[in-house]
């Protein structure tokens, strides 16, 4: 038995200022999440420049709590772990600048972190990776299929070509005037609702994984435009439903198809929009019909939090991945590439 | 006592260790590097130069604004964190200041960085060998102002580091290197601060917030 590895991780890629200690990838000992939505709220989406001032407000506190919470003096830390990237700069750099820091005052290895492995690896706090894997990626930035055969190991399969799928849920629930962000709402009234405008499906050329959603986007914005034109009556229920399936049936069969042709037999989801319980439901029944394990994590390991960083982090040291000090935030980086 | 001081306000960079005042080492640079890639690098370095143990510090002195808001953020990120790890003494000092007190120059000073759109974050101090009084608080202002301000006095000086956007429509001013090792001995300067509680001195709000009570008057 080799010795616990027990990492500080810190996560500010967006608007949520996180901080967690993990013990071997899998047990969390704290997992602190202070989140700016009710500061963004008035904008209607994220502001970098109010994300990265939240950030420093908060972020010594939110490191305090998390070693506070978990019982953990610095002594007895492994590591400090931080997202890289992809995100928001300015907010990435408040993030790594305060674990470079930590990480210089206490003699600690500093492990960087790719903000979609984290978004994968929520899933091991909840129970074993299985490899193969296909890992669906869904949130307000990312859509993408990506195939693992062994830990550390990212093919990107598939991704967006255009709008991220929480992306066009966000812009749909404006028009439909629904408060930021839009997501959950959407998804609560399209449970009222019936898909009677089946919006187009853009499942592109065939045997592609790739992902668009501007047309489906498009359309909402073009059929609510006419009708509101013709003075007829508009049912938001309706509306959500509609586009809901849409979205659903799109990520669902690109989802499944890949499954099928890597022959795996685990299937994670992961991203604030695997929340949605449209798309939940279906990969349950889907998954049971084709015997494949599905792995959706809870709805905190969801959305942004520091406790997936350090899930990661766990499998990078064990590879010796460290930075030095100079390590610094990069808006992209390619996940085929990061180990 | 062991100082450790550090300024990333705009796009020089000068970090110090001072014991008693009197400087150790210091790294002061004004090319176009990332701070973020190599402030936590060069702190490394003064103590490598220094042969100094990390936890001898005493307390952090950190330049917190004004001037580029990710640059300032990046420093009093830094500095709160140190403090917070080595547990020692918080100290903020205006940016603005640091360049006063850079210059070694007596008499009214005027620093400045520049805003934008004939705007600049300023201030005005008269300085003596180690003492001085603020005669305009670090603000953010039109130029024009400013110049008003300072055309009351019988002799002044406006101090920039180095950003030539503002020196374009300047006649008389002199570029001074950043040194924050420089302002340990205004003492007045230094304030003290609850680590948590430290933010930077940005002194203006986000465009963002701007516009949206612009929008939001009534």
């Amino acid at each position: 038995m080799t010795q616990d590895t027990v990492i500080l991780s810190i996560e500010t890629s967006c608007d949520e200022t996180a901080a967690s200690v993990v013990r071997n990838g899998t047990e969390i000992m704290s997992n602190v999440v202070v989140s700016q939505i009710e500061s963004h709220k008035r904008f209607g989406g994220v502001v970098p420049e109010v994300a990265s001032r939240h950030h420093v407000e908060t972020i010594t506190l939110v490191i305090e709590q998390a070693l506070e919470e978990a019982g953990m003096a610095p002594e007895g830390l492994s590591a400090v772990a931080v997202t890289e990237g992809p995100g928001l700069i300015g907010a990435l750099l408040v993030g790594i600048n305060a674990a470079k820091a930590f990480s210089f005052a206490h003699d600690l290895p500093l492990i960087p972190v790719h903000h979609i492995a984290g978004h994968i690896y929520a899933n091991q706090l909840e129970e074993e990776l299985e490899f193969p894997l296909v890992a669906l990626i869904v949130s307000g930035g990312h859509t993408e299929l990506i195939y693992m055969d062994d830990h550390l190991s990212f093919e990107v399969i598939g991704e967006t070509r255009d709008d991220a799928v929480g992306e066009a849920y966000d812009k749909v629930a404006r028009v439909i005037g629904l408060p930021y962000p839009g997501g959950p709402h959407v998804d609560r009234l399209s449970r009222e609702g019936a898909d009677t405008f089946d919006f187009p499906r853009a499942y592109l050329e065939q045997g592609s994984y790739d992902f668009s959603f501007s047309g489906l986007k498009s359309a909402v914005i073009n059929t609510l435009h006419n009708r509101r034109q013709k003075g007829l009556e508009i049912k938001k229920e309706d509306v959500a439903r509609s586009f809901q399936e849409s979205a659903v049936d799109v990520l669902t069969k690109k989802t499944m198809d890949a499954v099928e042709e890597y022959e795996v037999k685990h299937l994670l989801v992961a991203g604030g929009v695997a929340a949605n319980s449209g798309l939940r439901q279906r990969f349950e029944s889907l998954c049971s019909e084709h015997d494949v394990k599905l792995s959706i994590p809870k709805l905190k390991f969801c959305t942004d939090n520091a406790a997936m960083i350090g899930a990661v982090a766990h499998h990078l040291y064990q590879q010796n991945h460290f930075a030095s000090l100079d390590l610094n935030g990069r808006n992209f980086i390619d996940i085929e590439l990061f180990v | 006592m062991l100082s450790l001081l550090i300024d990333t306000s705009n796009r020089p960079l000068s970090v110090a260790l001072n014991r008693d005042g009197f400087t150790l080492a210091e790294i002061n640079t004004t090319v176009k590097k990332t701070h973020s890639a190599t402030v936590m690098d060069y702190i490394d370095k003064l103590f490598k130069m220094t042969e100094l143990k990390k936890n001898d510090v005493h307390r952090i002195i950190v330049a917190n604004g004004p001037g580029s808001y990710t640059g300032v953020r990046i420093g009093v990120t830094v500095a709160k964190t140190l403090a917070y790890a080595f547990g020692t003494e918080l100290y903020s000092v205006s940016s603005l200041f640091v360049v006063a007190a850079s210059s070694s120059r007596k008499g009214i000073v005027a620093p400045l960085f520049d805003a934008r759109r004939g705007n600049v974050f300023g201030a005005v101090y008269n300085m003596k060998s180690d003492s001085f009084t603020e005669k305009v608080a670090p603000a953010h202002m039109s130029l024009e102002d400013l110049q008003t301000e300072l055309s009351s006095y019988d002799s002044s000086v406006i101090l920039l580091d180095g950003q030539e956007k503002v020196s374009a429509n300047l006649e008389d001013f002199v570029h001074t290197v950043p040194r924050i090792s420089m302002v340990e001995p205004f003492e007045t300067a230094l304030e003290k601060e609850d680590i948590h509680s430290l933010v930077p001195e940005y002194l203006r709000i986000s465009e963002a917030e701007r516009n949206w009570m612009e929008q939001n008057k009534s």
